[in-house]
C-alpha cells in the first residue's frame, strides 16, 4: 500500500516537473452578448479566424465573425451559464481534435470526447480541423475498387479508393444501410472506417453502433456522433472532425471509407448557425458559402500519390430529398461536387426491390478503372440488359401477345432484377459476385423462373465452394475469370441446374 | 495616448519600472502612459495589460497552466 502511494507522488511529481511553464502573451476580451449559442466578444484585438476561445466559466468558443468592434463566436460547450461581462482569452490554437489509432472501435463526440463509456481516449496526437486538401500534384488517379458487398452497385455503379460517391434519396429508402453494409465489408480488406453522424436521433446512432458491433466492423471503425440534442456548433464541426481523423490514417499510408449521415441535416446546422451571426441569408435562407461548406469537406478525399504513402479516403456522403426532388439547392450542390451518386427511389424500395438503387439515374464517374477485369467483363452488358428490359417492361402485362425476342428480354430482364435484390448485412464478396454474373446469362439458366432466382444461387454458391474453392480463389488472386473456370462453371451450372429443377 | 496597466502583488522598486518601461516603449507604438498597480492575487511576478492584449508573467498565471495542463 505504502509503495503505491509513493508511486503516485512521484509519478504526479514527474509529471509537474514536465511541464513547461511560460509567460504567456493572451488576447483578453469580454463577453457583451450570450445567447443561442453565440457570444460576442469585445476586445480581442490579435484574434484569428477559427481559433479557440477559452471562456471564464470552462467553455470554448470558435471565433467566427471577426468584426471591426466586436467578435461573434460559437460555443461549443454550452452549459448556459455565460454571463454577460465574462473574460474570454484566446488559446493560440485553432480547432483540434485528438486523432490516431487510439480513436478506432470508439464512439467520440466531433470535439473527442467519448460517448461509449469505455473509458478516455488515449492519445496525445492532435490535428486541426480545417485544413486545406491533398495539392494537384499529391494525387493519383482512382484505381483501386472499394467493395461494397452490394452486388447492384459493385456492379454497375463501382466505386474507386479515393473516390467521392453521394448516396441520395428521401427518407427511408435505406441510404444508411447502403453505407453500413460496406463498412461491413471492409472487414479484413485493411479499410479504417470512420461514420460521422450528424443531427440524427440518438436511438438510430445505437442501432448502428450496435450493427457494427454484432457483425465485428467497429473493430476497425470511429463513430463520430453530433445527434440532434447538439448544439449547431458541433454538428457544423462534426463532418471535418471525422475527415481529420480520417487523414491521420489516410497520411500514414492507409485507405480510410468515410461516411458522412448526413450533409442535408449538416447543411441545417450551417443555417442556424450563420443566421445566428446575423450573416446574409440567400436561397432558401441559406448562407452565401453553403457550397463551400460541402466542397472544402469533400476535396479532402483523395487517392495519395505514391510518394506521399499511396492512402486514401473514399467518401460516401449521403443526402435526403423531399419528394424525389434531386433539383433542389442543396442535392444539386452536392451532385456536382461528388463523383457520381447512387440514386434510391421510394417506389422500388416499396416494390421489394432492395437496395432501392434507381440503375438509370445513378453514375459512378469513375467506372469500369474501380473494377477487378474479371468483374468488368462480366459487367459490360448488365446496364443495357436492364435498360432494355425497363424500355420493355411496360408490355408485361400483355403477356401471351409478345414475339420471342421481346420475351427473351424481358424474362432476363426480370431474372437479373431478381439477382441484384438483396438482404441488408449480408454482403457478397466480389469472386461470388463475378461467379453468379457470369453464370445468370448462361443458357442453362434459361429453364430456371425468376422467383427460383435467389434459391438457386445460394445453392449454387455453396455447390462452387464445396467442390471447386478454386474458381473463388482464383478470382481473388489474379482478379480474373480464367477461361478453364469459366468452363468449369458453365458445366457445373448445367448439371446443377437439372438437379435443382428436379428438387422443385 | 496609450496606457499600459501594471500589476504586481507588491510595490515595485524604482529600477524594475525602469527595466520594464524599457522594453515596453519598444514593443508599443506612440506615446506610452504607465500605471502602476497593486493586485495580490497574482501571487507573484508582474502582469502588463496593454488594451486587450495581457503579457503575463505572473505566478497565479502559471499555477494556472499547471492545473490546465494537469486535466
Amino acid at each position: 500500500m505504502a509503495i503505491d502511494i509513493k508511486n503516485i507522488a512521484d509519478l504526479l511529481k514527474k509529471q509537474v516537473s514536465d511541464v513547461k511553464l511560460e509567460n504567456q502573451v493572451v488576447d483578453v476580451g469580454e463577453v457583451i452578448f450570450s445567447g443561442d449559442g453565440i457570444i460576442k466578444v469585445k476586445g480581442l484585438k490579435n484574434v484569428k479566424y477559427y481559433e479557440v476561445l477559452a471562456i471564464e466559466n470552462g467553455a470554448s468558443a470558435i471565433a467566427l465573425n471577426l468584426e471591426e468592434e466586436e467578435v461573434g463566436a460559437v460555443v461549443l460547450d454550452d452549459d448556459g451559464s455565460i454571463a454577460q461581462g465574462m473574460q474570454v482569452k484566446t488559446t493560440g490554437k485553432l480547432m483540434s481534435v485528438p486523432v490516431g489509432n487510439a480513436l478506432l472501435g470508439r464512439i467520440v463526440d466531433p470535439l473527442g470526447n467519448p460517448l461509449d463509456g469505455k473509458g478516455s481516449i488515449d492519445t496525445d496526437k492532435y490535428r486541426e480541423i480545417e485544413v486545406p486538401s491533398a495539392s494537384i500534384m499529391d494525387r493519383s488517379p482512382v484505381s483501386q475498387p472499394l467493395q461494397t458487398g452490394l452486388i447492384s452497385i459493385d456492379s454497375m455503379i463501382p466505386i474507386g479508393r479515393g473516390q467521392r460517391e453521394l448516396i441520395i434519396g428521401d427518407r427511408q429508402t435505406g441510404k444508411t444501410a447502403i453505407a453500413i453494409d460496406t463498412i461491413i465489408n471492409q472487414k479484413d480488406k485493411n479499410v479504417i472506417c470512420v461514420y460521422v453522424a450528424i443531427g440524427q436521433k440518438s436511438s438510430t446512432v445505437n442501432e448502428v453502433a450496435h450493427k457494427l458491433e454484432a457483425y465485428g466492423a467497429l473493430d476497425y471503425s470511429i463513430i463520430v456522433s453530433a445527434t440532434a440534442k447538439d448544439s449547431a456548433p458541433l454538428q457544423y464541426i462534426a463532418p471535418y472532425s471525422g475527415c481529420s481523423m480520417a487523414e491521420e490514417f489516410m497520411y500514414n499510408g492507409k485507405d480510410v471509407l468515410i461516411v458522412y449521415d448526413d450533409l442535408s441535416k449538416h447543411a441545417v446546422a450551417y443555417r442556424t448557425l450563420s443566421l445566428l451571426l446575423k450573416r446574409p441569408a440567400g436561397r432558401e435562407a441559406y448562407p452565401g458559402d453553403i457550397f463551400y461548406l460541402h466542397s472544402r469537406l469533400l476535396e479532402r478525399s483523395v487517392k495519395l500519390c505514391d510518394a506521399l504513402g499511396g492512402g486514401s479516403i473514399t467518401a460516401l456522403p449521403i443526402v435526403e430529398t423531399q419528394a424525389g426532388d434531386i433539383s433542389a439547392y442543396i442535392p444539386t450542390n452536392v451532385i456536382s461536387i461528388t463523383d457520381g451518386q447512387i440514386y434510391l427511389e421510394t417506389e422500388l424500395f416499396n416494390a421489394g426491390t432492395r437496395p432501392a438503387v434507381n440503375v438509370g439515374l445513378s453514375v459512378s464517374r469513375v467506372g469500369g478503372s474501380a473494377q477487378i477485369k474479371a468483374m468488368r467483363s462480366v459487367a459490360g452488358t448488365l446496364r443495357l440488359d436492364l435498360a432494355q428490359y425497363r424500355e420493355l417492361a411496360v408490355f408485361t402485362q400483355f403477356g401471351s401477345d409478345l414475339d420471342n425476342v421481346t420475351k427473351a428480354v424481358l424474362t432476363h430482364g426480370e431474372k437479373l432484377t431478381e439477382l441484384l435484390k438483396q438482404p441488408q448485412y449480408r454482403p457478397i464478396p466480389v469472386a461470388k459476385q463475378v461467379v453468379m454474373l457470369y453464370v445468370i446469362s448462361l443458357p442453362s439458366l434459361l429453364a430456371i423462373s425468376k422467383k427460383h432466382v435467389n434459391k438457386y444461387f445460394d445453392e449454387f454458391l455453396k455447390y462452387v465452394e464445396e467442390n471447386n474453392p478454386a474458381v473463388y480463389s482464383d478470382i481473388d488472386s489474379t482478379r480474373l475469370l480464367s477461361d478453364e473456370n469459366k468452363q468449369w462453371l458453365a458445366q457445373a451450372a448445367e448439371s446443377f441446374t437439372k438437379s435443382f429443377l428436379e428438387k422443385i | 495616448m496609450k496606457t499600459l496597466r501594471v500589476l504586481s502583488s507588491k510595490p515595485l522598486a524604482q529600477e524594475s519600472k525602469e527595466k520594464i518601461e524599457n522594453l515596453f516603449i519598444k514593443k508599443v507604438e506612440g506615446q506610452v502612459e504607465f500605471v502602476y498597480e497593486v493586485d495580490a492575487s497574482v501571487i507573484g511576478g508582474i502582469k502588463v495589460i496593454d488594451g486587450s492584449i495581457v503579457y503575463d508573467g505572473t505566478l497565479a498565471g502559471k499555477l494556472e497552466q499547471l492545473k490546465q495542463s494537469l486535466r
